[in-house]
């Protein structure tokens, strides 16, 4: 029998075990690209949560389009996982397909400009005796508000770092855009929130 | 302030450190409910897949690449210390002109007979599939990653 015609080896740092739960995701994506369909669950496991709280935010709070949308991108993930070879991580290729299905429904929006010179403290609730929990929730809520107020774009970037944990790197991947770019827009959000927040210090 | 100056990185606000905080770590409402759905719908959506050109005691039959990957899929996941990450055929149209497999092999394990079990169980498991085709089925490359046990 002839040899293998062709057999290039790469070490790689991954589990090999077959539980889909210990997989990296590159390897999940590899799975999932063969049609295992278990693998793909995996992956929604790890990141369809961070992807639907991403659209929710940038959608106003809407969660039924959030819903759509994160559908969408998921359904083109299936599709097209075969085209992910790992040269970023599985998370900014899906965020990439996120943010694009949330960018296009977008756009059917009237958008809400904003002055940042003229933002305003967010009130805080008085209570007689609040309790943490309630508090948490107000300042939740406070936060939602204020993001519906930033700028499109500094909206996206600050839940990008600041609650999905993405590098500048990955962030300027999936907006198409410079790391440097990137910082300058985070740093314009942080201020603005700060602001709107200010009354929970 | 232009881009190419340098933004602070210290930029503190404890309040929305501790906002950020929260919403990572709350749940929104319906993810429960809606998670199983989004699932579902997402993974109906229909991949496209090439037909292959196969040899039937009737005649001439397709049969897709994704069901034979299927099937290479379940033939190779049953040899003991290697797995199937990758399949792509070469395809002149219709007609099989050979495959490249991409194959995941346990750190330690010897991989060359490995290699030879998965080109062996793959061309047969082709050849029944395909029938009598013309060109014979072979398997014409492979791609072994190695991994690390030790790393979890």
């Amino acid at each position: 029998m002839s040899p293998v015609a062709d057999a290039t080896m790469t070490n790689t740092a991954a589990a090999t075990d077959t539980d889909a739960d210990r997989r990296p995701d590159l390897g999940l994506a590899r799975r999932a690209a063969l049609g295992d369909r278990d693998a793909f669950a995996e992956i929604f496991r790890r990141h369809g949560r961070s992807l639907y709280r991403y659209a929710v935010r940038m959608l106003n709070g809407d969660a039924s389009e959030a819903e759509d949308a994160v559908q969408d991108a998921l359904a083109k993930a299936w599709t097209n996982i075969a085209s992910f070879r790992g040269d970023a991580e599985l998370r900014t290729w899906l965020f990439r397909l996120t943010i694009n299905e949330v960018t296009n429904r977008r756009r059917g929006r009237r958008p809400i400009a904003v002055d940042d010179q003229l933002l305003e403290v967010t009130p805080a609730q008085r209570h007689t005796d609040p309790s943490q929990h309630v508090i948490n929730r107000e300042l939740n809520a406070a936060l939602d508000a204020a993001l519906t107020e930033l700028p499109w774009r500094q909206r996206s970037i600050w839940l990008l770092r600041e609650v999905e944990g993405l590098s500048y790197t990955e962030i300027a991947d999936s907006l198409t855009t410079s790391p440097t770019v990137v910082r300058g827009q985070l740093h314009r959000a942080r201020r603005t929130l700060a602001i709107r927040l200010e009354q929970w210090r | 302030m232009s881009a190419t100056d340098e933004w602070p990185e210290d930029f503190e606000s404890p309040v929305l450190d501790m906002a950020a905080g929260h919403l990572r770590e709350r749940s929104d409402d319906r993810w429960v409910e809606i998670s199983n759905r989004i699932l579902t719908h997402a993974m109906s959506a229909v991949r496209r897949s090439k037909p292959v050109r196969a040899q039937a005691p009737g005649g001439v039959v397709h049969i897709s690449e994704q069901v034979l990957t299927a099937h290479l899929q379940t033939v190779v996941d049953g040899i003991p210390g290697i797995e199937l990450d990758r399949v792509d055929f070469d395809l002149d149209g219709d007609i099989y002109r050979g495959i490249e497999l991409g194959v995941t092999v346990r750190y330690n394990e010897r991989i060359i007979p490995l290699a030879d079990a998965v080109r062996d169980a793959v061309a047969i498991e082709l050849a029944v599939l395909l029938g009598p085709v013309t060109p014979r089925v072979t398997v014409t490359a492979m791609v072994v990653h190695v991994t690390d046990v030790n790393q979890y």
